[in-house]
């Protein structure tokens, strides 16, 4: 699923970027990569998701989370 | 000298080593040929002078932004004998990702493991001698906002610049075999390098980098067909890259890192982020936090100016005309000189309130908070959320404000943001309406008039929102943006910051403003002195007609344009007309001079209008388009006067004209 569908509080692994090389470069100077873990602080759908991720915590747009898929664990 | 580079990722506390490394001694120019600050400062270490370039904060290497690019051709090109990475330790892997890209690069790197207080709050106790053991490079752990470590960097700059490049060798991350052999096919294919370093230059091709790929297809073109074939075959790959660097950085960050469980809930960011991110509360507290903080500083520094303008400039006048002979060279200092520059000097207090006040926002770690909860709003107006700042800080200055654009990645944003943020009003200009309204209508009017226009403030934006739309269409963009730990705000940070914009304006009030000032004067003054005559009102007179449509005689219109110059200008601008025949105070001047729906006009367009001539200067410098800048002048223009216009012809009706 992508990440838009992670709800507030559940953790995930990255299991897939869609978008070219220069989206993902981007992607990974903030930690999201492919194997990364992390978990939802807040979806809303007035602001963008926010994620914590690397040990921070990072906003982004819906539209590009949506390029970005998870695979739910269940958390600590 | 030798030079340092000192850089890192946004939000690991830069500015603050930077300052501590520096003292106040900054020198703050400009990049070459960008409009990017470029701040540098001398260290002197046991007798040994050393110069320390600031270079722009960013996540990665990978050319986005042209901060980005910035920092990496300084460090390709001037090659500077150390850098000064500094690494969050509150955020290590990320961190060291940005490190591991810059270890590729030709300087010797010292690592300054910054934040170390706040990592041990979040439970992440760190082993600095494994870790440096793993990166073979020298770590200095330090708490720069409270001055720790500072002693032992400066020690292990004097350690590296005495090291020769040979014995300096980091571990690099290495490459799995598949991406060995690509880049082995790819080094063999392209034709020139120079500057970059051979390895980095094809990693940063199959990264996608624009700026790289242009290059390489450019001085590379009997090969540049068979290349480009191979980084389609691995359009992948960079996915693989990335992962596998964190893979590595997560190796090492697992040996390094202990982590203790510790109760997140108590965290300071934590705490305040229940409170600030949630989308409508935090809205409501962005609205009270940033409206309280204005009318705060507001009310702390405008009494002061007041008094500064009313009382101190006109008694200084005063002693001039009396004392300076001859009579013209009186006139001049006294109405020119002093009614021009003192005018814009009086407002010194505000200026410096409002701007320490963003500076403490910015330096608690809030400011990204803010610009996540008003992403949808500023989505409304084709912007997102990392125009916030930009547009934020325009309330304090334009001119300043605008190069803060540069961090949005995306040119049609970075765009918009350069178009918009002008249009809010700054410090002068607010100032400036506060005061001729209470001129004209009281206390308690002056309030309504600048309700009103904060709200129709938020009208013509979004009408530039949707006129955007339709000349710069585009597709939605979206933003990755961190929103770092909160901190305790530095002292010195503040300070510095407050003190940097505060010479800008000075610089800006002795030189700009003067000159201007005393061409106005001369205008006024000449040919005989009387400034009826005078050729200012020979270019007044011409302009009546359209100064006509809102209440306005040539003196009026003359203020008005002359705002153009700068908002201060238009105060100093009415000190020389309207004040150069009587001494009567401004406040009776203007209310015998102007109609009260004239006077409403002229604030309305006055509040609109550009700020000044430093702003068209710089919106043209950050959008390199001259049609750009044309366009926003144009609009701006029709949205100032058009409002005027529409504004004294109501207001006659109801107030007369």
């Amino acid at each position: 699923m992508n990440l838009t569908y992670l709800k507030t509080g559940q953790e995930a692994i990255i299991e897939d970027l869609d978008g070219d090389n220069f989206f993902i470069s981007r992607l990974a100077s903030f930690g999201l990569t492919v194997g990364a873990k992390l978990k939802m602080i807040q979806n809303h759908h007035k602001v963008p998701i926010l994620v914590y991720i690397r040990d921070t915590r990072v906003a982004i747009s819906k539209i590009y989370a949506k390029n970005i898929f998870v695979r739910e664990v269940a958390g600590e | 000298m030798i030079e340092i580079g000192i850089t890192g990722q946004p939000n690991t506390g830069k500015s603050t080593l930077f300052n501590h490394l520096t003292g106040l001694r900054q020198h703050v120019g400009n990049w070459p040929g960008k409009t990017v600050e470029r701040k540098t400062g001398n260290v002197t270490i046991n007798g040994e002078r050393f110069l320390l370039i600031d270079l722009p904060g960013t996540y990665s290497l990978t050319a986005r932004s042209p901060e980005e690019v910035i920092a990496r051709d300084f460090i390709i090109k001037n090659k500077p004998s150390i850098v000064i990475v500094i690494v969050n330790a509150a955020s290590l892997e990320r961190s060291l990702y940005f490190l591991s890209e810059i270890l590729h690069l030709p300087s010797k790197v010292i690592v300054a493991l910054n934040m170390t207080d706040i990592a041990s709050e979040k439970g992440l106790e760190i082993d600095l001698v494994e870790l440096e053991k793993a990166l073979n490079v020298k770590i200095v752990p330090m708490v720069a906002s409270k001055g720790k470590g500072i002693k032992e960097l400066k020690e292990a700059i004097i350690d590296m610049a005495s090291i020769s490049k040979e014995i300096y060798s980091p571990n690099l991350i290495p490459f799995d075999n598949m991406q060995r052999s690509v880049i082995k096919q790819l080094l063999k294919l392209v034709q020139y390098f120079e500057p970059y370093p051979k390895e980095w230059l094809v990693t940063k091709l199959i990264e996608g980098d624009h700026i790289i790929t242009r290059f390489v297809k450019e001085t590379s073109r009997s090969s540049w067909e068979e290349i480009s074939e191979i980084l389609e075959a691995n359009s992948k790959m960079m996915l693989n890259i990335a992962s596998k660097r964190y893979e590595w950085i997560s190796k090492i960050t697992k040996n390094v890192i202990n982590r203790v469980k510790i109760d997140e809930e108590t965290t300071l960011t934590e705490k305040r982020d229940k409170k600030y991110i949630p989308p409508i509360k935090g809205k409501i507290r962005l609205t009270l936090l940033f409206f309280g903080s204005l009318i705060l500083a507001m009310i702390v520094s405008l009494p002061i100016s007041m008094i500064l303008y009313i009382v101190v400039i006109t008694e200084i006048k005063i002693v001039i005309l009396q004392a300076v002979e001859p009579q013209w060279l009186a006139h001049l200092l006294a109405h020119g000189v002093i009614g021009g520059v003192g005018a814009v000097l009086a407002f010194l207090p505000v200026y410096i309130a409002i701007v320490s006040v963003f500076g403490w926002l910015e330096d608690t770690g809030y400011m990204a908070r803010a610009a996540y909860v008003a992403d949808g709003m500023m989505s409304r107006i084709g912007l997102h959320g990392k125009s916030f700042l930009p547009v934020l800080l325009g309330f304090m200055c334009n001119a300043m404000a605008t190069p803060g654009s540069r961090v949005i990645e995306d040119k049609r944003t970075r765009m918009a943001t350069i178009f918009i943020t002008p249009l809010v009003p700054c410090v002068a200009t607010l100032s400036l309406t506060i005061i001729i309204s209470m001129l004209f209508f009281g206390i308690v009017g002056a309030v309504i008039i600048v309700l009103v226009l904060f709200i129709s403030l938020f009208f013509v934006l979004i009408l530039t929102g949707k006129f955007l739309d339709k000349i710069y269409p585009s597709e939605p963009i979206g933003m990755i943006l961190e929103l770092p730990e909160y901190h305790k705000a530095n002292f010195k940070t503040i300070l510095s910051w407050t003190w940097n914009k505060t010479k800008f304006f000075l610089i800006r009030a002795g030189s700009l403003i003067l000159i201007l000032s005393i061409i106005i004067w001369t205008l006024a003054y000449l040919p005989n002195g009387d400034i009826n005559s005078s050729y200012l009102a020979t270019i007044g007179l011409f302009l009546e007609p359209f100064g006509e449509l809102m209440g306005l005689d040539w003196k009026g219109i003359i203020a008005l344009i002359s705002a153009i110059t700068s908002k201060e200008q238009a105060l100093a601008t009415m000190a020389i007309i309207y004040g150069a025949d009587s001494e009567a105070d401004l406040a009776t001047v203007l209310s015998r001079a102007m109609s009260p729906a004239a006077g409403l006009a002229f604030i309305v367009t006055l509040f609109l209008f550009l700020p000044c001539v430093a702003t068209i200067g710089i919106v043209y410098n950050e959008s390199k388009s001259f049609k750009w800048t044309l366009l926003l002048v144009g609009w701006s223009t029709l949205i100032a006067f058009g409002s005027g216009i529409i504004v004294f012809q109501i207001a006659r009706i109801f107030v007369g004209g």
